[in-house]
């Protein structure tokens, strides 16, 4: 033996500590090569080391055959060891799993209720949904086992069983509801167990036995059991209302008696669950119910108070759940519960603080959310996340239901946002953004808090991240958007020329470039849209707008060279836009102009006459067309081929009026400033936000100008343009030239290489058609709000933008609480696109609950029926199968309970969670209506017997026999066991103890039907008779279903020997089927009875696999006994001992 | 239901695991580790409950072993647990006669039998100290047979 036991390998590994895996290698090629070796000895110990391997995270699917074998090994040390190894290793996956299913079988027949144990054990973890209905029978028996140690296993393992093939439940509950009588408390309580399982996953089966479990809660003392009782009870009350009255009580009582406190806290807990509903149909309570609280609160409170930790975070769960359904006993303790946010533990931290969320009200929101920010400020990582997160929820919840002073809302946004390393920019930014357009009296405020956190943006960019750059993302938007309201901003400090233009610096300084390019977007856009602003305020001196223009002349050309084509996008058409007013010339900038290409030489052809060329005189030619420009870079896409030797000549030229510009043109600027000041503000700051729900959006059809049918309506920019007198175009284009790659005919020559021209028009004027592209084009591009489809529309003031849509909030810190209900079905109309985040999703669901009560419900209701209906449908159909499948295959479920599970986890606050898959088919299934007679075990059934006369089959069966002279193996054991003395036929020898049972009048459950099955195989003839079901079934032990069924296969498979004898029956009696049964002094026997007892058929098995088959016929004074059996020598000594029978 | 039950020690090596759901070797391998992480992070002062990836995990450190519990949701009394654990650790000092890591790891599979007999699919099935340790003498017999040859 020069094996490694498992001690040498835990030495081994300890004393490699260096490098381990090295070691185990090479004790893993041990193993395997150990597990070929053919002295089972060597295998176990192989296996065993293996297991302890596996345990380190090592996997060996290859040792599963392996395994099996040691699980059948004759010593029950070398079992143990296969037995763990399966159980721990084992999956569905595993395809030697089907081998186990007789090893199991046979397991569960042992006479050593540890092998039984064992293989029990082993099956809870292996099952799969085959094993499971195969074994069903077998287990079912175990569980009316004599020894308690293995009914309480079988029990619990039935559970297992349920789970993978769920109609077992049906079939067996029976069984299980038996079980809660048991003598044995051990039983009692494994059955409780399974039944608090089960209940968890469809509580309606078991109410019905709820007063059997009410009597168990007053009267047992065990508290392992009671504490599942409790747990049991508080699952069923959602389900049943009238019992959580009933349950106040005692329960009540066991609160205060109960010394441990671990069913202390269960039936405080459970109170909690029961308490909602405690109400009796007319909505009162009874009067127990305000002491019971209280008597909850006061236990609670206890435990919260108590130094154990462990006490402490059950008190404040239990709080949690008693707060669902009587808030204020919890309020009362608010001090104490704030302490716990104190506390050093995180988790009990967590729990305190989600209570806290649940205690908000109208008066106390800004005093608790002033202590959580302390809390913000002194913690980090995910707690501090996590209270982020509840100070937004507890502000925002039902719309800003508690809050009534939003300045203050949006200071404590600005504080969260200063935060380092936030998971919540999202969030706040998002709130921030909200609060900003629906609180109208608000918004000035909160422009002048956004403004200062974008000039101490640069700490933002810069080194220190201290702010989350999403929230830039809304402040810019929010500047931007709202910049009317700039002027009235009042910072402390002093900025060097004016509040546009520092904002304008900050926005599109190129530091800026480093921030995500989604805020990048939003800054460009802010950027022109607060030059509008500026261009617009009185207060604004020329100056200051030139060095504006400044700005944006000498920062935007890096942005148009982001890498991000939203940001390219932007930032062109805001520089061509500024060009189109006048405002900005172009510059010399290579990879900008390539994009220009089709444009530029396009320039004699398309002879765009502008007003700036009167500014422009002293620039080069091509400064006519900047229009042209503008048009061709919205259209065109950044992809295109360009032709590189026209642009470089282009901007040569382009260069040569360099310099004059910004010196000339100071005064002309501001003047062309503010006299374009109306339209840059009408183009960059859009109308006030008319949201649109999602769903009413997709049915608003689409403005006229968007089509290209007809005349077309070039919209403002028609007018804008034709303002500067620009539109006097002459030259007519035909279809073919229009192109969205690039505009214009010459272009069209001169770029062939350019594919995809694409004509929208058939007969539309060229100009009103490019002029309608750059409309489109631009448009939605220049926006950043949501209502960009139809602001081109219908433009109004800036000035009147509360106009009476609930969208829009009061502060009423100013103007008093005009909120809009939760029902206000005008409301959620016009809600849509906004989101808030966390809130918000709560409140669509409320809202969309609200909204359709009639409607919405009542399609569910009648949907929810028709599932039902289907299910049910489908149901029987499977349990058909089932009867003419003999149970094969596990039927696919439709959870038709998910609705029902929606419901009572509301109800039950979470209690019951969303159960896993496996679980759907168990709560498919329905306890409280009765079997159908065809619901019966799981059988193999093998083959159709034709109906025909017993004496034609007896025929058969001689004939069989001649033909076959089949010559079974006969191992050298089982020889030597034949010449023993006939008596003990199968080789049970002196120790077993002979197990024929009495028949008994009504066995019905296991099945008698299934018993038919089998008889009705040998019995052909009385095969209809039996069917009855009314035939008495004898036997009893726990594995006969096992054993007729291997049975039956064996048969089936062939190998068997038939002989028939008669006997003398002298008193005439019809059941002499008991008497024979008991001369086969067999480990069991089993059979089944016809109705007037004149037939029966017994199975009997031995050990050493030895089975024998008889059929009794009874006629008169005559008994016929046909045997069969695998082993010729055991038919011919069995007949041969009945021979001489007189009964 | 109990998911898992473990005894791992403050190195981080697991001594013991026992899974009532399967997971596979890498699932089970990343969650002994994290969870020895959070447990290892926390002080005698903090309360043994945790909440991880939808396991609620209660634990007690006897000298140098954590032994861990995971049970999915509300379904388990959480203080029932702790003396669950304690019930284990007593009967594992019983049989072994105060019981240490070394232990365990030499008697894996009669660690893992008494386990057997107090949990079953994730369920109690017994916590009397005298039935869980009565298997263990026929166990004793037997493998006062095999020991011999195992050696």
């Amino acid at each position: 033996m020069f094996e490694k036991s498992l001690s040498d390998l835990v030495k081994g590994i300890r004393a490699n500590k260096r490098s381990p895996s090295a070691f185990i290698s090479a004790s893993i090629l041990e193993c395997k090569k150990e597990l070929k070796d053919p002295n089972e000895f060597v295998k176990a110990n192989a296996i065993r080391k293996l297991t302890f391997l596996r345990m380190m995270g090592y996997e060996f699917s290859w040792a599963n055959f392996a395994t099996i074998e040691v699980m059948s090994s004759q010593r029950f040390g070398h079992k143990r060891v296969g037995y763990l190894s399966a159980a721990q290793s084992f999956n569905e996956e595993t395809d030697v799993i089907l081998l186990t299913t007789n090893l199991l079988k046979k397991e569960f027949g042992s006479s050593n209720v540890y092998e039984v144990g064992l293989a029990i054990n082993c099956l809870s973890n292996i099952v799969t949904p085959d094993l499971a209905r195969e074994l069903l029978p077998d287990l079912t028996q175990l569980t009316q086992h004599s020894h308690g140690y293995i009914r309480k296993k079988a029990v619990l393992c039935l559970f297992k069983l349920f789970m993978k093939y769920p109609q077992g439940l049906r079939l067996t509950f029976d069984r299980i509801k038996q079980c809660l009588d048991d003598s044995e408390p051990a039983v009692v309580s494994c059955a409780v167990n399974v039944i608090t399982e089960l209940a968890d996953k469809n509580p309606k089966n078991y109410l019905l036995m709820a007063p059997h479990f009410f009597s168990l809660l007053t009267s047992s003392s065990n508290n392992w059991m009671l504490i599942k009782v409790v747990k049991l009870l508080g699952s069923l009350v959602s389900e049943e209302p009238r019992l959580a009255r009933k349950l106040l009580e005692p329960l009540a009582a066991i609160v205060e008696n109960t010394q441990a406190k671990s069913l202390l806290y269960e039936a405080v807990y459970t109170l909690t669950l029961a308490l909602p509903f405690a109400k009796k149909s007319d909505g009162s309570v009874s009067k127990a119910v305000p002491g019971i609280v209280d008597l909850c609160a006061d236990k609670l409170k206890s435990f919260v108070e108590e130094l154990d930790q462990n006490l402490k975070y059950l008190g404040l769960v239990g709080f949690v759940s008693l707060m669902r359904s009587y808030p204020k006993a919890v309020v009362n303790h608010r001090n104490l519960i704030l302490r716990c946010l104190c506390d050093d533990d995180v988790t009990i931290r967590s729990r305190a603080l989600e209570l806290l969320t649940g205690m908000v009200t109208r008066k106390n929101l800004q005093e608790l959310v002033d202590q959580l920010m302390q809390h913000v400020r002194l913690s980090e990582g995910d707690y501090r996340d996590e209270l982020i997160q509840k100070i937004i929820f507890m502000c925002s919840r039902d719309k800003y239901a508690f809050l009534t002073d939003f300045k203050w809302y949006i200071s404590v946004l600005v504080v969260m946002s200063r935060l380092h390393g936030t998971e919540h920019g999202d969030v706040i930014s998002s709130q921030i953004m909200d609060v900003a357009a629906r609180v109208f009296p608000v918004r000035d405020f909160c422009v002048g808090k956004m403004v200062g956190l974008l000039l101490k943006s640069e700490v933002v960019m810069g080194k220190s991240k201290s702010t989350i750059w999403e929230v830039l993302h809304a402040a810019a938007w929010v500047v931007g958007e709202y910049s009317n309201f700039i002027d009235s901003v009042d910072l402390q400090e002093n900025v060097p020329v004016s509040l546009h233009h520092s904002l304008i610096s900050v926005l599109l300084s190129p530091s800026s470039l480093g921030l995500p390019s989604r805020t990048q977007a939003v800054f460009v856009q802010a950027a022109i849209k607060i030059f509008a602003a500026a261009c617009n305020s009185g207060s604004t001196k020329p100056e200051q707008l030139v060095m504006c223009l400044d700005i944006f002349q000498a920062n935007l050309t890096l942005w148009m060279k982001s890498k991000d084509v939203e940001v390219q996008e932007r930032a062109s058409s805001c520089y061509r836009f500024l060009i189109v007013f006048g405002l900005l010339r172009p510059t010399k900038e290579p990879e900008l102009v390539t994009l220009e290409l089709d444009v530029m030489s396009n320039q004699e052809g398309a002879s765009l006459e502008s007003s700036k060329v009167e500014i422009d005189e002293n620039e080069s030619p091509q400064a006519d067309d900047l229009l042209g420009l503008v048009m061709a870079t919205t259209i065109e896409t950044p992809v295109l081929p360009v032709d590189v030797d026209s642009t470089i000549i282009t901007v040569d030229n382009t260069g040569s009026g360099d310099g004059s510009f910004g010196r000339v043109l100071d005064t002309t600027l501001t003047e062309r400033c503010r006299e374009h000041a109306s339209a840059l503000l009408t183009v960059c700051v859009p109308e006030p936000m008319k949201p649109v729900n999602a769903k009413a959006q997709k049915r608003l059809t689409p403005p006229s100008f968007h089509g290209f049918e007809g005349s077309l309506r070039a919209g403002l920019f028609h007018d804008l343009i034709k303002e500067d007198s620009m539109v006097s175009r002459k030259r007519k284009m035909t279809i073919e030239e229009v192109s969205f790659g690039f505009f214009g005919a010459r272009a069209t020559r001169s770029q062939p290489s350019s594919s995809g021209t694409i004509s929208f028009d058939e007969n539309g004027e060229t100009s009103d058609v490019s002029l309608a592209m750059s409309g489109n084009g631009k448009g939605p591009t220049l926006k950043d709000t949501p209502s960009q489809l139809s602001h081109l529309q219908n433009i109004s003031p800036p000035g009147d933008r509360v106009d009476g849509t609930p969208f829009y909030l009061t502060d009423s810190g100013v103007a008093g609480g005009n909120y809009s209900d939760d029902g206000d079905d005008d409301a959620d109309a016009d809600f849509g696109e906004i989101r808030l985040g966390v809130s918000d999703s709560d409140d669509d669901n409320s809202r969309e609950g609200a909204k359709k009560p009639a409607r919405g419900k009542g399609k569910k209701k009648k949907s929810k029926k028709k599932k039902e209906r289907k299910t049910d449908d489908s149901f029987s159909m499977r349990e058909d199968a089932l009867a003419i499948f003999g149970g094969g295959g596990v039927g696919v479920y439709r959870s038709d309970e998910e609705a029902n599970d929606d419901e009572s986890e509301e109800l039950t606050g979470g209690r019951v969670r969303e159960a896993g898959q496996e679980f759907d088919g168990l709560a498919q299934i329905d306890l409280t209506t009765p079997l159908a007679p065809d619901e019966v075990m799981p059988e193999r059934k093998h083959r159709e017997v034709p109906e025909h006369s017993i004496e034609l089959a007896s025929k058969q069966i001689k004939k069989k026999k001649e033909k076959r002279e089949k010559k079974p193996k006969r191992t050298k054991a089982a020889k030597k066991k034949e010449e023993e003395d006939v008596a003990d036929l199968l080789d049970f020898g002196a120790t077993n103890d002979v197990k024929v049972s009495e028949f008994r009048g009504k066995e019905a459950e296991i099945a008698p039907s299934a018993l038919n099955t089998i008889a009705g195989n040998l019995l052909a003839t009385v095969s209809s008779t039996m069917q009855d079901s009314s035939a008495i079934s004898l036997n009893l032990k726990p594995d006969e279903m096992a054993t007729l069924d291997s049975l039956a296969s064996e048969f089936v498979t062939g190998e068997w020997t038939e002989v028939s004898t008669k006997v003398k029956n002298e008193s005439g009696a019809t059941s002499p089927i008991h008497v024979i049964a008991r001369m086969l002094n067999a480990s069991f026997v089993e059979g089944s009875i016809s109705d007037d007892g004149s037939c029966a058929s017994l199975a009997a098995t031995g050990k050493g696999r030895k089975k024998l088959r008889v059929l009794v016929k009874c006629k008169g004074k005559v008994i016929k006994l046909d045997f069969k059996s695998n082993s010729k020598k055991l038919a011919k000594s069995a007949s041969k001992m009945f021979k001489e029978l007189v009964l | 239901m109990i998911q898992f039950i473990l005894m791992v020690n403050k190195q981080g090596q697991t001594r013991l695991s026992s899974y009532y759901s399967w997971l596979s070797m890498s699932e089970r391998v990343a969650l002994e580790s994290e969870i020895i992480r959070k447990c290892l992070s926390r002080s005698e002062l903090q309360c043994s409950f945790l909440e991880f990836r939808g396991y609620r995990i209660t634990y007690r450190r006897y000298a140098s072993l954590f032994f861990i519990v995971g049970t999915d949701g509300e379904e388990e009394n959480e203080l029932g647990m702790l003396e669950f654990i304690h019930t284990l650790v007593e009967t594992l000092d019983k049989y072994f006669e105060s019981v240490c890591e070394l232990d365990i790891m030499f008697n894996l599979e009669k660690a893992h039998f008494i386990l057997d007999e107090m949990v079953m699919n994730g369920m109690i099935v017994e916590t009397n100290k005298g039935n869980i340790l009565r298997p263990m003498a026929l166990l004793a017999r037997e493998s006062g047979k095999d020991e011999s040859i195992f050696k």
